[in-house]
């Protein structure tokens, strides 16, 4: 009876943490006036943690103007208060204006690695400190802005304010928790850790980070908006460099599993802030625990909490197992009737295709230099359809070049890629969408996801938008508690996917398996979305005998319904025995095509390989 | 004529060893930016002054003493923090790295604030009554020794890294961590190394600097950003860069100053900035790439 107590009161404690923590601040800043200035400061913190939650957890990315972007949403309100547009209107301004500016930033270095956004957004908040000193009849310069608080005429009181902020915290919350286990966001988890990864199953990374630094922006405004409503006032110390700086650790402290983490970092931050404040050395001492919070709590404060309650919860559930009836397992029983019926259409349709173009892949005249280093000259050929073209070649031959130009990860000098009649244009996504799917030499998968969910993020290839409204809506779409969470272990197309590979063990994490498992997974997530072209970089590589057979017996399988397969390989015994026709590469030409025994034989191809004539 | 190049060439100068300083560390730690760069600055500046003026010690002694508060600053930053927390974080890139490196900023600010007070310490000029003039151009002994102590820094930088034992360890270590390790390359030693040299140079920015404005604790913000911005302005990847994106910044700063006034100095530089980022990204200088394998 205790422990049944015990274990409901862990697992809800664990479940709705964060809601109750929200519920006590709000109690807290309720009950007296002093508290409530406190606590909306603390609401802010959290809002802005919440702001670069996306940004910086999902997409790993550092911006350092989230405090500038907040100063804008502050700035506005206050302007606008004292001319007759009316403070209100300044809120939807100012998310318009961060979002602006963000987008013009992230633009000018979205190519390029984290850095330079970091760069970039550094000047954003000099720049933006400079202009709220030097406009001073807009902005009041140093002495800042006062203004009275009242909406439509109507008086804002600081309780009113309080309980926004709340609401707001809550349903920013709960749209970060539906994106992070959506599709959606394990794709832009995915981004984070590998590029090339994200844009082989159709994610146009420049794009999607982009957007969520918009989106992170329009949400440090409100936080903004929020901080100068609750004091009638606009300083620029408000909003300079330091905070900007600050809340990089938000969400940090907190924990960055979940999006009640900024909460609590915010709370915690507030906390020593006012502590540090009340005595000298206190700034030593901040930076002293911050420092010993990344070292120590490298996965923040409610990640430990949350992890220390769930072991308590799982002691005391196996206790309790022991004195039940043995239950079903909780997951999904598999559906593969349903499942088999889906394979069929979609397969039935790649068919159709095939029927209608008997060269699914030409490529013409490729060509691609490095410096002044050939690594592909004027290489072409075609790929029938149903085969298994391999390509052979001495190391620094092109053959993963090829791959990159193919799938567009690089951009060829010259020269043009036909896809089942349609010349391909654009990066990587667009030609992933058009139905060409890759693995790279060196699995590249997430580390934090399940093997199966990492499987199932190919399908986001079958549903990414390609403009820019498309996929913001398609952001948003995940950001609602309805959307459903991404393929997982228990979802049929998941496990007949495995069953077809190989793969035992689709709830097993990512980080914990073998080399073996993350070569077979990445084929998984290749396959899942049933591409017309698949291309294998390097499939064979580090495998042993017995995982070998099982890519082998994947690709064979895989020929019967698909267009054609692309492998690169050092393995020439293994192709030969596999592939219909082998294009062998030397210094970036090709010096033979044919049947394996057919180019074997070629002066070329016996020079290349064995130096005779 | 006078008005422009000599600030535009100590600015330059100042700059360049601060940016060259962040780019030591960052290329033996593989991309990793450390944000108390700035502060070493500072503790030198703020150290040698406040020595010279409290103990009356002969000004050779305290400029060595400055140097070696940057120097013991560095070290302790990489012993105590960011070596444990690139191992810590290594899956997962440079970022948590970093984020501690904003924490150091702190840690080093407030140890400057607690050692040296709070407010601006203003150095004397070295030789303050040697004053030259040559292609008409006028300038201090000061002037010269900061010019030229930015010139020889850089050229020894360069021709350690590029000719000698340690200096190609140190970018080997940068390039590719783990090949580095299965090698069997002193790793840590290397990155010892790189913290050194860049606490070293930042103590001699730190006392180079000191005399010309003055130093606050606060002040190592200054350094950080024009050292940031230099840095990846000129391209990250070689010694020519730092000095290169140094003075592109100080021309901006010291012209657009002098002509449109010193509130447009920053809207151009973000303007500069992010044309060069989206139309060269591997900024002025850039390394010459051998062929990805």
């Amino acid at each position: 009876m205790v422990k049944e107590l015990l274990l409901n009161l862990t697992h809800g404690l664990r479940r709705a943490g964060g809601p109750l923590f929200l519920l006590v601040t709000l109690a807290y800043g309720l009950r007296d006036t002093v508290n409530t200035e406190l606590v909306i400061l603390l609401y802010v913190y959290a809002l802005l943690g919440l702001a670069i939650y996306v940004p910086m957890i999902l997409t790993d990315q550092v911006s350092l103007a989230y405090a500038a972007y907040a100063g804008i949403g502050g700035y506005s309100v206050a302007v606008l208060s004292a001319s007759n547009v009316g403070a209100f209107w300044g809120v939807p301004i100012g998310v318009v204006l961060a979002g602006a500016t963000a987008f013009l930033v992230a633009l000018a270095t979205s190519r390029l690695s984290s850095y330079f956004l970091a760069v970039g957004t550094l000047l954003v908040a000099i720049a933006f400190g400079r202009f709220l000193l030097q406009q001073a009849d807009l902005t009041g310069g140093a002495d800042g802005l006062t203004f009275t608080r009242q909406i439509f005429g109507i008086p804002v009181s600081t309780t009113a304010l309080l309980i926004v902020g709340a609401v707001m915290i809550w349903i920013i919350v709960f749209a970060l928790e539906s994106l992070r286990r959506s599709e959606m966001g394990k794709g832009l988890h995915l981004m984070g850790g590998s590029r090339p990864a994200a844009e082989s199953v159709g994610l146009n990374t420049v794009r999607f980070r982009i957007l969520s630094l918009i989106f992170g922006a329009a949400i440090a405004s409100l936080a903004g908006s929020l901080l100068a409503f609750s004091r009638g006032l606009v300083l620029p110390d408000s909003f300079h460099l330091e905070l900007a700086f600050l809340i990089l650790f938000i969400p940090l402290l907190g924990g960055k599993h979940t999006p009640w983490g900024c909460l609590v970092g915010s709370a915690l931050l507030v906390y020593v802030l006012e502590v540090a404040r009340s005595f000298g050395p206190g700034k030593l001492l901040y930076g002293l625990g911050v420092l010993a919070c990344v070292l120590f709590f490298s996965g923040g404060i409610a990640e430990r909490l949350g992890s220390a309650l769930s072991a308590l919860e799982s002691k005391l559930q196996s206790k309790k197992i022991q004195t039940r009836d043995e239950t079903p397992g909780v997951g999904v029983v598999p559906q593969p009737a349903e499942a088999e019926r889906r394979e069929t259409v979609s397969m039935n349709k790649v068919r159709e295709a095939a029927a209608s173009s008997p060269r699914p892949l030409i490529a013409r005249g490729l060509s691609k230099t490095y410096g002044g280093v050939t690594a592909l000259h004027d290489v072409s050929f075609e790929l029938l359809q149903g085969e298994i073209l391999g390509v052979v070649g001495p190391n620094g031959a092109g053959k993963t070049t090829l791959i990159d130009v193919l799938t567009g990860i690089q951009t060829g000098d010259s020269g043009e890629v036909v896809l089942q009649g349609n010349r391909l244009e654009g990066g990587a996504s667009e030609r992933a969408l058009a139905g060409l799917s890759r693995t790279f030499q060196h699995p590249q998968l997430s580390g934090e996801l399940t093997v199966g969910e990492n499987i199932g993020l190919g399908l986001l290839r079958l549903h990414t938008s390609r403009s820019w409204i498309g996929m913001a809506l398609q952001m948003m779409r995940s950001m609602f508690p309805t959307v459903k969470s991404g393929r997982d272990a228990n979802d049929p197309i998941t496990i007949e996917i495995g069953r077809k590979i190989g793969i035992e063990g689709l709830c097993e994490d990512m980080a914990s398996t073998s080399f073996g498992t993350e070569k077979l997974t990445e084929i998984g997530r290749a396959l899942i979305s049933q591409p017309s072209v698949l291309l294998m970089d390097e499939p064979f590589a580090g495998l042993g005998k017995s995982e070998i057979d099982r890519v082998v017996d994947a690709v064979e399988r895989w020929r019967q319904n698909a267009l054609g397969v692309i492998i690169v390989d050092h393995n020439i015994d293994l192709l030969s025995g596999i592939c219909d026709r082998l294009l062998v590469l030397d210094s970036g030409i090709v010096i033979a095509c044919g049947r394996p025994s057919e180019v074997f034989s070629s002066p070329h191809v016996q020079k290349a390989y064995f130096g005779r004539e | 004529m006078n008005e422009l190049v000599i600030p535009i060439l100590v600015t330059g100068s100042i700059t360049a060893l601060a940016a060259l300083s962040f780019q030591l560390i960052f290329r033996a730690t593989g991309g990793i930016f450390d944000f108390a760069v700035g502060q070493y600055v500072v503790l030198a500046g703020m150290g040698s002054v406040f020595l010279s003026s409290e103990t009356g010690l002969p000004v050779p002694i305290t400029v060595g003493c400055g140097i070696l508060f940057a120097t013991i600053a560095a070290l302790a930053s990489e012993t105590g923090a960011i070596a444990p927390l690139s191992r810590l974080y290594r899956t997962t890139g440079a970022f948590g790295p970093v984020l501690g490196t904003v924490a150091l900023l702190w840690v080093w600010e407030q140890t400057a604030r607690l050692l040296f007070g709070d407010r601006p310490l203003i150095g004397k000029p070295f030789f303050a009554d040697v004053r030259f003039a040559a292609t008409g151009l006028r300038f201090t002994a000061h002037q010269l020794i900061i010019i030229l102590s930015a010139v020889v820094v850089l050229v020894a930088v360069h021709l350690w890294l590029e000719y000698t034992r340690p200096g190609r360890l140190l970018r080997a270590v940068g390039d590719n961590r783990r090949a580095s390790e299965v090698l069997g390359l002193a790793v840590g030693k290397a990155r010892v190394l790189a913290f050194l040299g860049a606490g070293i140079i930042a103590g001699i920015t730190g006392v180079l600097a000191g005399p010309l404005s003055g130093l606050a604790p606060l002040s190592g913000v200054a350094f950080l950003i024009s050292g940031f911005v230099a840095l990846f302005l000129g391209g990250s990847g070689k010694t020519l860069g730092a000095a290169v994106g140094a003075l592109v910044l100080a021309s901006i700063n010291i012209i657009v100053s002098r002509y449109l006034g010193a509130a447009w100095k920053d809207y151009c530089v973000l303007a500069l900035a992010l044309v060069i980022f989206a139309l060269r990204p591997q900024g002025i200088v850039a390394p010459t790439k051998r062929r990805p394998s």
